[in-house]
């Protein structure tokens, strides 16, 4: 039986990060767990960036984009970008 | 190691020669971890695994004070996160009160811990500058760290929030301030990564092998290497050459180099955060009477192309054989694993293209759960032992599937996504 690689691509092996938040709602709490400032662009690429909370955006100073898919107009497809991060 | 410092700062290039393939420990005896019946499988111990999911959702929910019947983020109210910031600091305080007892019989492992420490050079550099965090640039840096730092040595790296001990708890003894600072770094870096280069993580997959007998798996190593280039621009990385003095001129420094020398600094205190937090794991589980977990797993995929066949072609019910990383995460409810699998977490990423996999894993097997070490509680998290003879069964079948698109609607309005 050829096995399956559960934990192939980083979001899979990541996946419940994406659904809750676990860590720090704090912004410098936040920014001193992932090891400073200058760790937050690479953070945001992350799998866990995707259930950030929008508070916590808005205080790094985070914007979310929303892109509306042709294919289903019914939902938004979220994009966070850096607005004048590090 | 050459000692010399080199003066690097951010936004300098710094040219990296060849990589060096990172290896895993001694995975351990394939024959000993099947006779000892460690492994997850489909369709054994499954009234036992159904039992232990009971009894470890219970006891979360509990925690949680989550409202029967109600699932999501509305749930999840400020008593969760109350909940988990105190689960998380209790954690910390019984992990590294482990690791610093253990210490007294492992000499490699107290003199990693009285060596020097992260938060020592943090702190160094913090009083250094006048007692501005010097990450990157102290103009951008002006939290708590920086009022605390001039005041109290070890409280630099204080943060309650994340699962650190507080300053005023913060111990007097340097080794035991150490040990705990180490069981919260790595239990708080769990909720970011568990893999993607970052040496923490990757330091426990390696541990989990040869500490726990854990598969090692051949993608997780890769995705290492291939990230290795970055080392130096993350995790602190290029604190960390300054630190050892590896040098970091144009030309010279390797990524590697900064991991082999964090590795050969701090790999007995990751060795011991990963045997204490399996330890309690294990104490937890058997006071509960619990000897198996049935736990779910949602995955996601980008493309119909990107579903593995073995799950794209089975159907509900199927056996399918699942290797993982050595850590690997799942879920005592099957929610959780369907915020995933079908809403694709926070960014609705392919949400046509999910399915959803439940295992039984013996608790010999568990290595960690949110009351006893890294583990989100709002989601139930388990954390597994991989290993080569790992079964699941599907589920909830893979590929498109007939949507009921308003509901979903609604139920992501209700997360808020």
């Amino acid at each position: 039986m050829e096995r399956v690689n559960i934990d192939a691509d980083q979001r899979n092996a990541d996946w419940i990060k994406t659904v809750s938040w676990d860590l720090p709602t704090d912004k410098d709490m936040f920014l001193a767990a992932i090891g400073g400032p200058g760790q937050l662009e690479h953070f945001m690429t992350l799998p866990a960036a995707e259930a950030m909370p929008q508070a916590l955006k808005d205080s790094l100073g985070l914007h979310t984009q929303t892109d509306v898919s042709p294919h289903a107009p019914h939902k938004a497809r979220l994009r966070v970008v850096l607005v004048d991060g590090d | 190691m050459n000692n010399t410092r080199w003066a690097v700062h951010p936004g300098d290039i710094v040219i990296l020669p060849a990589r060096r393939a990172k290896s895993f420990g001694d995975p351990g005896n394939t024959q000993e971890r099947v006779e000892g019946g460690r492994f997850g499988s489909a369709s054994g111990r499954t009234e036992e695994g159904s039992a232990g999911r009971a009894i470890l959702s219970q006891e979360l929910t509990a925690a949680m004070e989550r409202s029967a019947g109600v699932t999501g983020e509305a749930a999840f109210g400020a008593s969760t996160e109350e909940e988990a910031a105190a689960m998380k600091q209790a954690n910390v305080i019984a992990t590294g009160n482990a690791i610093y007892e253990q210490a007294k019989t492992d000499d490699k492992l107290a003199a990693a811990l009285d060596g020097k420490q992260p938060y020592q050079v943090i702190s160094e550099r913090a009083l250094s500058t006048g007692g501005h965090w010097a990450f990157d640039d102290p103009a951008k840096w002006n939290g708590w760290v920086t009022q605390q730092s001039a005041e109290a040595h070890w409280s630099v790296v204080v943060n309650p929030s994340s699962g650190l001990v507080t300053p005023l708890e913060m111990p007097d003894d340097p080794r035991m301030a150490a040990a705990q600072y180490w069981a919260a770094s790595l239990q708080s870096g769990w909720a970011a990564t568990s893999g993607d280069g970052n040496m923490k993580a990757f330091s426990m997959q390696d541990a989990a092998t040869r500490v726990l007998g854990a598969e090692p798996n051949q993608g997780l190593l890769d995705s290492f290497n291939e990230n290795q280039d970055r080392i130096d621009l993350r995790d602190g990385g290029t604190r960390m050459a300054q630190y050892f003095g590896v040098p970091m001129e144009p030309g010279t420094a390797t990524a590697a180099q900064v991991y082999d020398a964090w590795r050969e600094a701090y790999q007995p205190i990751i060795d011991s955060y990963v045997q204490t937090t399996y330890d309690r794991t294990q104490a937890y589980l058997a006071d509960r009477n619990i000897t198996a977990v049935t736990v779910d797993r949602g995955m996601n995929f980008v493309s119909p192309e990107a579903i593995p066949p073995q799950l794209a072609d089975a159907p509900v019910g199927a056996t399918v054989a699942t290797g993982s990383n050595p850590l690997s995460s799942w879920a005592t409810t099957e929610a959780s694993a369907s915020r995933f699998s079908r809403m694709g977490g926070g960014n609705y990423l392919s949400p046509d293209l999910g399915g959803i996999i439940r295992a039984t894993f013996p608790a010999a097997s568990v290595f960690s759960v949110p009351a006893t070490g890294p583990g989100c509680l709002s989601e139930d998290e388990v954390i597994t032992i991989g290993h080569a003879e790992d079964r699941s069964t599907i589920v909830n079948a893979f590929g498109p599937v007939e949507r009921d698109y308003a509901a979903e609607a609604a139920n992501a309005a209700a997360y808020d996504i």
